[in-house]
């Protein structure tokens, strides 16, 4: 089953900090900082050490820094002269062995004494210490984790064409432009970190952005009354069903430290008015009708930034979204989180390079060619000039003749009114025909201009405009042949349904809704990395069977399709398919008693959902296959069972019902499943057919493959993967090759003819319509509309540039809104807040130092500082996504799905847009 | 697998990030009071007073109606300067505080709209059902505001429902209440995800949206 998918990736995160600057606010709070907080019981991190020496082994220790023939040749010459032969230097395998170094670790088991001697009269070397064995352990003493830290952790997993560069919101020295300022060592895992202190918001406060007059919303689980650790908290308000403002579960808390903690591990914002938002029970669970009525509330209040460290799947919420865009045009920022997982983004690049992974990915994944479906990247354009702006005549595309932009075609869609400080650009990217057999890179650039009303109108009508330019770089490759390209039917797999589409596999009790969308990107994406790593191209098809060049495509992939299919896409496929289009089917099941049976009361809507179809859409499914004399059953089996050796699981699948008699059949031995959740009673059902291969026997003919269940492709809920099967079977589509091991097998039997077996009638009362980008509802019953227009873009003409892109895209994010170079910051050092990791050792009894409280520096900084209200938070955000959906239609996929930072570039006056 | 009844109560809901949260030990610590400087003190206690009403609110009980407090201040008198309050967030319209409604291109720089543009209206109901909705959120605020409309309000108000006590307990006048009264809330859904009416989702009323079949 599908849906669309949404990448829920990433998140960003987010910190705000903005104040108006009162010198004497900040003084009356300074009284706060010295309250002590007896009887605290705190987080004691005990560091310990032990080491002993290792026989043999010496560090020698150089002057200077050389290379490792270098080393070798001193240590050799120096132990020759004392005629010592048994020794060895010990081999150091790490990244640093190919740059000079000024000590080696060498192995002495001989006359060591007389060795040390000479090598410390050599004149390259410094001197010989034994090399230890280090033992460290940690302790933690008395675990009291309130307002845990952060701990800082990083490490690159992915390969990049520009590794280890961007500045990461937790990569402590790249966060600020590498200045060398804080380019001090840290031992980074062994004692926590303050996340405030990494990220260097200190540097802030000694600014005066410290929070103050700041109205913070945390939308979570609540706050306990008397929490020691915050001082402003203006506000705790409840919009659960459970009557209490506390928070029971620890996540809000958390959250509310990250912001404005005062004690222990500082919040970014430690002046700031907390508003405490109780929308989550302290089982994690809330509606959309609560945050509806907190939002609005949030509104009223006047509230600065509103932070939400949730996430949902359901994108297509639309009261949700739609409030989220007011409290947005009523000046909230609102800080989301994105998601837990994936590497450490949060930063997205200005630009479009097509070949960077993993940023890019799924793009930087395959090249684009010729005759491939158009490539779209959605970009958001934040516009700060106003909550309203325009996208001015068109944007612009200007290719780099130098760089062969004019092998790439170029088509935009956007919106007509940016709003609310924001808007969509999507970006459809195709290769010109002339480069159909070109490999290169191919660079240019997207211009747009932003207009705004005036901020300060001196009449009405006066604009403000801002231009944007975003590179563009994608690597062009030859056009496959036909038989590695494979085309993934989306448009049939329907996307993000808010009907009730059940899982695949129904042992997957508390997950029963299909929610990803089935696309090669999100839920199938070990499948399409695997099809990619065999050499295969996998391109999507997101309109109508009608509108794709068959003659492009070996094999056309249907893997789980619900939705139905227009009569003129019968008649096409089965054209493509005479004249060499394969086709392969992966089917789940569909059976109208277990649909009923597996309704369900949803507590949240009180009422009963029935789901509007099986597994797959196998009514349709037989509709389209009937004319080469197959079809799908209405049986459910479930079980292991071995093929060609691998071990294999059928979970919840259908079984082959009719199938050419000269076609290839498998059967297997299945429980089965129908009867299990009808009846619960067990029976096992033997030569249950469930791989059929079929050639086309006219000439030039395609080849067919049905097999009963998509489980083993989809990464959701999968147990074992057929990646093998489907290699085998992509051979024999593709190259005509039919596997032995299948054609073999000894569980090779008669293909059914279809009688005896069931085949599935569509179920009475089904609402798939509702959803379905086919049918729609009709007297007499849902029937096929009006076939759709096949998608068509209109390229912008090229502007060509007659000059050289630049050689770096990319350039340095910053993330904040102030050039620290130029910013004087006296007494940097002496001056930095107290905040700082317990040391070794260090006891619990934790006071607040006088330094904590950032405003106090603001006497000393105040005057290079102008005194003016600074009105804006800042922050985040950022990125994107992808998803490409390389078809050309879809409207809705041109929302906007790239985010990227907005950073205020100078203090005042701060807002341009940028991409 | 014996039991198939299918339980699944959270079909829609949302979840915290990050997930994995370890308990917390609550109040640890005694606060220690806050020492005010002597001359913010009665500010000061007036916060913490109206931080503690405002906790007590959560646990009144449900039948007593709301204490609202709107001033149903009409008219130009009140207001202190010739500056306007609006409706801050339209995407092409914006309503003032006196009722206006006009295009966002025809806002004066104090805030008002432009009463000399033939298109701008006071109070204006286009768009709006006899149900109280209406399809815009500009024209829901611009109707509401009529004088007319201050007994409706008024009836709402000593009904609303629990869930409203926040909000509607903040509301200070007429303008603020017509503000919040429009916007879309937990009575425009159904099943969480969708509107009850895609269309006249804005209701200065007191019934919620006509809930149209899906």
């Amino acid at each position: 089953m599908t849906m669309k998918l949404v990448n829920i990736w990433l998140l960003l995160l987010v910190v705000l900090l903005c104040g108006k600057k009162h010198l004497g606010d900040r003084l009356e709070k300074k009284s706060f900082e010295k309250a002590p907080c007896p009887g605290c019981s705190h987080l004691t991190l005990k560091v310990e050490f032990s080491s002993t020496v290792v026989e043999y082994e010496y560090i020698v220790a150089f002057n200077g820094y050389f290379t490792a023939k270098a080393r070798n040749s001193f240590i050799s010459s120096a132990l020759k002269s004392s005629e010592i032969d048994n020794w060895r230097i010990i081999p150091r395998n790490n990244p640093s062995s190919d740059y000079p170094s000024d000590f080696e670790v060498i192995q002495i088991k001989e006359n060591q004494k007389a060795g040390l001697l000479t090598l410390e009269g050599h004149p390259n070397i410094k001197r010989v210490t034994p090399q230890r064995r280090v033992f460290r352990s940690l302790k933690y003493a008395e675990s009291d984790p309130v307002v845990p830290c952060n701990e800082t952790r990083w490490s690159q997993k992915w390969q990049s064409s520009r590794p280890l560069r961007r500045a990461s919101l937790s990569l402590g020295s790249g966060f600020w432009h590498a200045t060398g300022r804080h380019s001090s060592r840290r031992l980074l895992r062994a004692i926590p970190r303050q996340v405030a202190q990494t990220l260097q918001a200190d540097v802030l406060w000694q600014m005066g952005y410290t929070g103050a007059n700041v109205r913070v919303a945390v939308f979570d689980t609540g706050l306990s009354e008397k929490h020691p650790h915050f001082k402003n908290v203006k506000e705790r308000t409840n919009w659960t069903n459970e009557r209490t403002l506390d928070d029971g579960l620890g996540h809000g808390t958390f959250v509310a430290g990250v912001i404005a903690s005062m004690r222990e591990c500082q919040g970014f914002a430690p002046d700031a008015e907390l508003h405490i938002f109780r929308v989550f029970t302290n089982n994690q669970v809330s509606y959309t009708s609560w945050f509806l009525d907190a939002f609005n509330y949030a509104i009223l209040k006047k509230i600065d930034v509103l932070n939400l460290s949730i996430g949902g799947p359901d994108f297509m919420d639309h009261p949700f979204v739609d409030k989220v865009w007011e409290l947005t045009a009523n000046n909230v920022i609102m800080v989301s989180a994105i998601g837990n997982d994936g590497p450490l983004y949060g930063l997205s690049p200005s630009y479009i390079d097509l070949t960077e992974c993993p940023y890019m990915w799924p793009y930087c994944s395959q090249p684009i060619y010729y005759g491939g479906m158009p490539t779209i990247v959605n970009v958001t354009i934040l516009n700060g000039m106003g909550v309203t702006g325009r996208i001015v005549d068109k944007p612009d595309w200007q290719p780099y003749l130098p760089q062969n932009g004019d092998n790439i075609e170029v088509a935009f869609s956007y919106s007509s009114v940016l709003w609310p400080w924001s808007g969509y650009l999507a970006i459809s990217i195709s290769v010109t025909k002339k480069a159909a057999s070109w490999e290169g890179i191919a660079q240019g650039h997207v211009m747009i201009t932003v207009a705004s009303p005036a901020e300060v109108e001196s009449k009405n009508g006066a604009e403000q405009t801002s231009t944007v330019k975003l590179p563009i770089k994608v690597k062009i490759i030859p056009a496959p042949p036909r038989s590695k390209r494979v085309l993934w039917d989306q448009y049939h797999n329907l996307r993000y349904p808010p009907g009730y589409f059940p899982r695949d596999n129904l042992r997957m009790k508390n997950d029963p809704l299909d929610w990803n969308g089935d696309h090669i990107h999100t839920n199938f994406r070990d499948m399409y990395q695997h099809l990619r790593s065999m050499g295969y191209f996998v391109e999507v098809l997101g309109s109508p069977f009608t509108c794709f060049d068959a003659n492009q495509y070996g094999t056309l992939l249907m893997v789980d399709s619900e939705e139905e299919y227009f009569p003129e896409e019968v008649a096409k496929l089965r054209r493509d398919v005479d004249n060499g289009l394969s086709l392969i089917v992966f089917s789940d099941w569909y059976n109208t008693s277990v649909m009923r049976k597996v309704k369900f009361y949803d507590e949240n809507t009180r009422q009963w959902w029935m789901p509007d179809t099986g597994g797959a859409n196998i009514p349709a499914l037989n509709e389209l296959l009937s004319v080469w004399n197959m079809g799908f059953s209405d049986g459910l089996y479930e079980g292991d069972f071995t093929l060609a050796n691998h071990d294999m699981y059928y979970a919840s699948g259908c079984s082959i019902a009719k199938f050419p008699e000269d076609g290839i059949v498998i059967t297997q031995t299945f429980k089965d499943q129908g009867l299990e959740v009808l009846k619960q009673e067990t029976a096992v059902v033997e030569n249950v057919p469930i791989l059929g291969l079929y050639q086309i026997p006219a000439e030039g003919g395609g080849r067919i493959v049905l097999y009963g269940d998509s489980n083993c492709l989809d990464d959701s809920h999968r147990q074992k993967d057929c990646f093998w099967l489907l290699d085998a079977l992509l051979q024999y589509t593709s190259y005509g090759v039919t596997p032995p091991s299948l054609s073999h097998s000894g569980n090779r039997q008669r293909p059914p003819s279809g009688a005896g077996s069931l085949t599935p009638e569509r179920m009475e009362g089904s609402h798939l319509h509702r959803y379905s980008k086919v049918l729609e509802a009709r007297l007499g019953g849902p029937a096929p509309r009006a076939l759709p227009a096949c998608p068509h873009l209109s390229w912008a003409k090229p502007q060509p540039l007659n000059e050289t892109a630049p050689s770096n895209l990319w350039k340095h994010q910053k993330l904040l809104s102030i050039d620290l170079d130029k910013v004087v910051l006296p007494n940097f050092r002496s001056n930095r807040p107290q905040v700082r990791p317990l040391s070794p050792g260090e006891s619990g009894a934790w006071d607040i130092p006088g330094g904590i409280m950032p405003g106090r520096y603001n006497q000393e900084v105040g005057q290079t500082i102008p005194v003016f209200a600074f009105l804006g938070a800042m922050v985040v955000l950022a990125f994107f996504v992808v998803q490409i959906n390389k078809a050309k239609s879809r409207p809705k996929r041109r929302k906007p799905r790239v985010k990227r930072p907005q950073l205020m570039q100078q203090v005042h006056p701060p807002k341009t847009p940028s991409v | 697998m014996k039991d198939h009844t299918w339980t699944f109560q959270c079909r829609r809901c949302f979840k915290l990030r990050p997930r994995a949260v370890t308990r917390l030990r609550r109040d640890a610590c005694k606060r220690a009071s806050p020492a005010f400087p002597p001359w913010k003190q009665a500010g000061a206690l007036r916060e913490e007073r109206a931080v503690r009403d405002r906790n007590l609110l959560q646990v009144r009980d449900h039948d007593q109606p709301i204490p609202w407090k709107v001033q149903f201040n009409l008219g130009n008198s009140s207001r202190p300067s010739n500056q306007c309050r609006n409706s801050i967030q339209g995407k092409h319209l914006i309503t003032d505080e006196l009722g206006y409604v006009c295009e966002r291109r025809d806002l004066l720089v104090n805030g008002c709209c432009d009463v000399r543009v033939p298109s701008t209206r006071q109070y204006s109901c286009d768009g709006c059902l006899s149900s109280g909705c209406c399809s815009a959120y500009e024209h829901c605020v611009s109707c509401c505001l009529q004088p007319s409309k201050q007994l409706l309000l008024e009836r709402f108000l000593n009904r609303a429902a629990v869930a409203f006590q926040n909000l509607f307990m903040a509301v200070e006048d007429h303008f603020e209440l017509c503000l919040a009264k429009c916007r879309t809330s937990s009575q425009s859904v159904q099943h969480e995800n969708t509107y009850r009416d895609p269309i006249a989702k804005y209701c200065y009323g007191e019934s919620p949206p006509e809930l149209l079949p899906a």
